[in-house]
């Protein structure tokens, strides 16, 4: 090889790893998007459509919870009423994890369970609960000490 | 041939002169340093920082030799300069011990993201890089999620302001001083994802509009398309002192508006953040955005975005 083919040899490789070096990082889904914290199973609600009224966390149990109210829940908490029939309230808890790009920051990783209060012409409303893998309505007498838990959650007030 | 001797032999001469007549054009980089404050962490970490940060962060930098021979020399002084109005720790002794805290988890989170040292600085200077160990160090230091990590930091909580009320929506008319508008119903849009941020004691919740959610169930958001927009808003992070912590008050709504043309300087999006019930906007001057764009550079692959959505159920998958 002469001189001059080994010059133009290493002047392309220069200019080819510089290409390579400034080109933008080929991104996998999990750089753009949290499917761990997704929730898609079929639920009596559209809990993911409606709006946030507060976030929480518990740092024993490692989880964050955010409550979700629908469009009547959403009017009555804001003219602070109480909840009216047709009001329903959901709060839906994932298990926390490290923020990839953040260090000291956390987020929703998988959902644990959804809590649906729904609130009718009677005095307390109907608790319903969903948890598990794929979340599945559950059958548990905790209901009275959640309604009070989460009707006891300050919601957030926005300017 | 002696020609073209003669004309190289006066090339490398001129060179030569320009060479040794540019040592001559040397901006003083090392500043009068005033009476300097340690900042408050344990020796090990300000050993890291003096290490690993104040080659540049510093009103008296530390400069390898051939840094000091020119033309390499200017792009060195461009470089600490510009250090130096982001983060000088020459000076971060002297503000409170909760911005200093903020600054290094900034720190931390450049050198995490691979942002510091600059690349370039590492390419020139081989063993520059922070090491696992001082970056494990500095974490641990930081400990963000540590109990009353921050309480003896933070000053009595100021008193909780009346909320404000439904029917008047103030700041509908504000505008940032950068010209990027404040979008009075961020509230009403859906989330895309919340944060809880031990750095700060602060939770989050990350709402977007129509076009950000329907980008987010069309898996179409590399890039964001225009007019996405997200509404950060955060809460201070209320613990109960049993590691129950609920949203307390209102601190804060920021936005980021996708524009690729309009905002081409700004990495494509207009940057804006509304304080307090009163939701003044935020910054000195129009170019309060430097600060947001600084931090957002190392998501450079993510569009600037650091928010990972949480994927909602497609449409068109």
């Amino acid at each position: 090889m002469s001189l001059r083919t080994r010059v133009l040899a290493c002047v392309m490789c220069g200019c080819l790893l510089s290409s390579v070096g400034c080109r933008k990082k080929q991104l996998v889904a999990t750089d753009l998007y949290n499917d761990a914290a997704k929730v898609d199973a079929p639920l009596p609600y559209p809990v993911m459509e409606w709006q946030a009224l507060t976030t929480s966390v518990d740092r024993g149990a490692g989880t964050t919870s955010t409550l979700f109210g629908n469009d009547s829940a959403v009017m009555a908490s804001r003219a602070g009423q109480a909840y009216p029939a047709g009001a329903v309230l959901g709060l839906v808890t994932w298990r926390q994890k490290d923020d990839p790009h953040w260090f000291g920051g956390r987020m929703p990783d998988a959902p644990l369970g959804v809590e649906f209060l729904e609130y009718g012409a009677g005095q307390a409303p109907v608790y319903r609960h969903f948890a598990g893998s794929p979340l599945a309505e559950q059958t548990d007498s905790g209901g009275p000490a959640r309604v009070t838990a989460i009707e006891g959650m300050k919601v957030v007030r926005l300017p | 041939m002696r020609g073209w001797l003669k004309l190289l032999t006066t090339l490398v001469v001129v060179g030569l002169v320009f060479f040794v007549l540019a040592q001559a054009v040397r901006p003083e980089l090392v500043t009068s340093v005033g009476p300097k404050a340690e900042i408050a962490a344990p020796l090990e970490v300000r050993e890291i920082l003096e290490r690993r940060c104040e080659q540049c962060h510093s009103d008296e930098p530390r400069l390898s030799w051939f840094d000091h021979v020119a033309p390499a020399y200017w792009l060195v002084a461009h470089d600490v300069r510009e250090a130096r109005s982001r983060l000088n720790f020459s000076e971060l002794g002297t503000k409170p011990p909760a911005v200093q805290r903020a600054e290094l988890f900034e720190a931390v989170n450049m050198i995490q993201l691979g942002a510091m040292p600059l690349p370039s600085y590492r390419a020139a200077h081989p063993g520059s890089d922070v090491t696992e160990e001082e970056l494990a160090t500095l974490k641990a230091y930081l400990n963000p999620f540590a109990p009353d990590g921050l309480a003896a930091m933070n000053a009595a909580p100021p008193p909780v302001a009346p909320p404000p009320s439904d029917g008047v929506r103030k700041g509908a008319a504000s505008v940032s001083l950068s010209g990027v508008p404040y979008f009075p119903d961020y509230r009403d849009w859906k989330v895309l994802s919340t944060t809880d941020r031990g750095d700060n004691k602060t939770l989050r919740i990350i709402t977007g509009n129509d076009v950000a959610i329907r980008a987010v169930e069309q898996r179409k958001t590399d890039p964001w398309p225009d007019q996405s927009v997200f509404a950060k808003i955060t809460m201070s992070a209320v613990d109960d002192g049993q590691g129950h912590v609920a949203s307390g008050k209102f601190v804060q709504v920021e936005f980021m508006l996708k524009d690729a043309q309009k905002y081409a300087t700004t990495q494509g999006w207009g940057y804006a953040r509304y304080k307090g019930d009163e939701l003044k906007p935020y910054g000195a001057d129009k170019h309060f955005d430097h600060e947001c764009t600084g931090c957002h550079e190392p998501m450079r692959d993510n569009d600037y975005v650091y928010t990972l959505p949480i994927a909602r159920p497609g449409v068109g998958r």
